[in-house]
């Protein structure tokens, strides 16, 4: 509450100095513009549904697994820089997990209680809409997550759609990578219980202190009189800072067991009990990577479709960065749209029977 | 009292301060104030241990912890100084870089030149920040704040416990109860649901 106190003081602080120093009046910074309702309430974990744009929405629902840091709605950001708009178009029925924010007792909170919120979602689905499988999508963590999910429980998933997901993590080529086998996660999870946001904050902008520090503001500056330019900048910059918190031990488990031990890769995480073993995999894959990612390197997320058994995998390397692949021009131009139709194709009831 | 011995430090300033008598009383006027002053600081910013010397019986402020605290507070920024200097490095081989470009060539726009040194400062600190050696310090950057924060709570915690109130530790016990039980919870909605 606090932070998102903080966030929108800070967006408002920057949005008057535009107008004072650009001479330009600017709104209120909104963010998402798609209307959706909540529809399932799980302590702070809320499922969101999208109301469809089209009066008949195709059968399979899709199901979007957000990542544990920042908030979903990167994913509609506004109305030209949204994918949910790409898919509502397509008469695509999407569901969303926000993760919400953490409290003290979520400190203690596993990779298998993230699973558990995915596996009562999809529940929920289910029942609702009466339908035995549906399409999953994760986003970079959520991606991980949705793999996991998808490894437990093939024969739930119609179809698997990975963003920027990192699975494989033996590659150096990740600033992060290299970061994460120095870190004594017990020590940090000991110390801060949950994860504090402004620390992952701090690790990401370190990737690129000079353009995420200094040249971005250089080029606002430089932009004060652009109005559009301001506003998205400040879109940005709200969804930057208004970041989560992680709980600890899900953070632990996945510095200490993924990033450091590289176990999911190697089908030796264990959730429920029982090894993860990705070559359950069997659905219609869909692999969306960045090549110019330096969050979640391309070598960290390419490696999945060598691990699955899926028949029909597809890979889509497209020429941006970890945030650019959900929200710049060209993806939204270029990328989205064939995504959209990939899902809309293996959203129709007829293919599910004849596959079964 | 304080009151009085700053009333006196002011006669130190009255008209005739240049007197013998003055200049000979000074140094016992400049002590007597700093221990009034001392105590009388000591009694408006500690008040909470004061009252807790009186509840608990003696005295709970730590010195020896509170030196330990100290001691990390200096390990902690040098491995930040150590950090500060990579950086510096860094920003001075691109200024270098860039003024030796200015004085080799014809002056560009000042835009271009702005770009020039953001390419050079970038490639520079790319280099700094896949360095593992870098990441040991950050590493070791952070595990001292740690280290820190951990001997602040304990400390905290000798505090808490004077005065009645639940430790950090204690909390922690609260919150995993707290956590088991709502997975007990949802575990049971689950099996209702089904």
């Amino acid at each position: 509450m606090l932070q998102k106190s903080f966030v929108d003081s800070y967006t408002q602080l920057l949005g008057q100095s535009v107008s004072t120093i650009g001479s330009i009046n600017l709104p209120k910074v909104e963010v998402e513009s798609q209307k959706y309702d909540v529809v399932l309430k799980i302590g702070r974990v809320r499922l969101l549904h999208y109301t469809p744009l089209k009066e008949k929405t195709l059968p399979i629902p899709l199901l979007i697994v957000y990542a544990m840091i920042n908030r979903y709605y990167i994913l509609d950001l506004e109305p030209q820089k949204s994918v949910i708009k790409h898919y509502l178009d397509e008469g695509i029925d999407i569901y969303i997990i926000d993760w919400g924010d953490p409290g003290p007792e979520d400190m203690y909170e596993t990779i298998e209680d993230v699973i558990g919120y995915i596996e009562d979602a999809v529940s929920y689905i289910s029942k609702n809409r009466g339908i035995k499988k549906l399409n999953i999508q994760g986003y970079c963590m959520g991606g991980t997550f949705a793999a996991i999910y998808a490894s437990i429980h093939p024969s739930l998933v119609n179809s698997l759609i990975l963003q920027a997901a990192p699975i494989d993590f033996s590659t150096h080529a990740g600033i992060l990578n290299t970061w994460a086998s120095y870190i004594d996660v017990s020590k940090v999870v000991e110390t801060l219980g949950n994860v504090p946001s402004e620390f992952l904050n701090f690790g990401f902008l370190m990737i690129d202190p000079v353009r995420l520090l200094f040249d971005k503001y250089v080029k606002f500056y430089e932009n004060l009189k652009d109005k559009e330019y301001v506003q998205n900048f400040l879109r940005m910059e709200k969804w930057i800072f208004d970041s989560p918190d992680l709980p600890g031990e899900v953070y632990c488990e996945f510095i200490r067991d993924l990033f450091q031990k590289n176990l999911l890769a190697k089908n030796e995480f264990v959730v429920e009990g029982k090894k993860i073993e990705l070559k359950n995999i069997d659905m219609s894959l869909l692999n969306i990577v960045g090549s110019q990612d330096t969050l979640v390197a391309p070598e960290s997320s390419l490696p999945i479709s060598d691990l699955v058994s899926s028949k029909e995998k597809e890979t889509i390397n497209f020429p941006s960065g970890h945030i650019g692949i959900s929200v710049s021009g060209k993806a939204q131009k270029e990328l989205w749209p064939k995504v959209a139709k990939w899902i809309a194709s293996r959203s129709e009831i007829k293919k599910l029977r004849k596959k079964s | 009292m304080w009151v009085d011995a700053t009333n006196k430090l002011l006669t130190i300033w009255n008209p005739d301060a240049n007197s013998k008598e003055s200049k000979q009383a000074a140094p016992n006027i400049w002590s007597d104030w700093f221990s009034e002053a001392s105590s009388f600081f000591q009694r408006i910013t500690l008040p909470p241990f004061q009252m807790f010397q009186g509840i608990s019986g003696q005295s709970i402020f730590d010195y020896k912890e509170f030196i330990e605290i100290t001691k990390l507070s200096f390990e902690l920024y040098q491995e930040w100084l150590s950090l500060y200097f990579d950086f510096s490095k860094i920003m001075m081989n691109s200024n270098a870089e860039i003024t030796a470009k200015f004085t080799t060539s014809a002056f560009k726009d000042p835009k271009e030149n702005y770009n020039l040194w953001i390419d050079s400062l970038e490639k520079g600190m790319d280099g700094l920040l896949r360095d593992p050696k870098t990441a040991e310090k950050f590493s070791k950057l952070f595990s001292k704040s740690l280290d820190l924060k951990s001997r602040s709570d304990s400390f905290s915690d000798k505090y808490y416990s004077n005065i009645g109130l639940p430790t950090k530790s204690e909390m922690k016990r609260v919150y995993k109860e707290l956590y088991l039980m709502k997975k007990e919870l949802r575990k049971q909605n689950r099996e209702k649901v089904k």
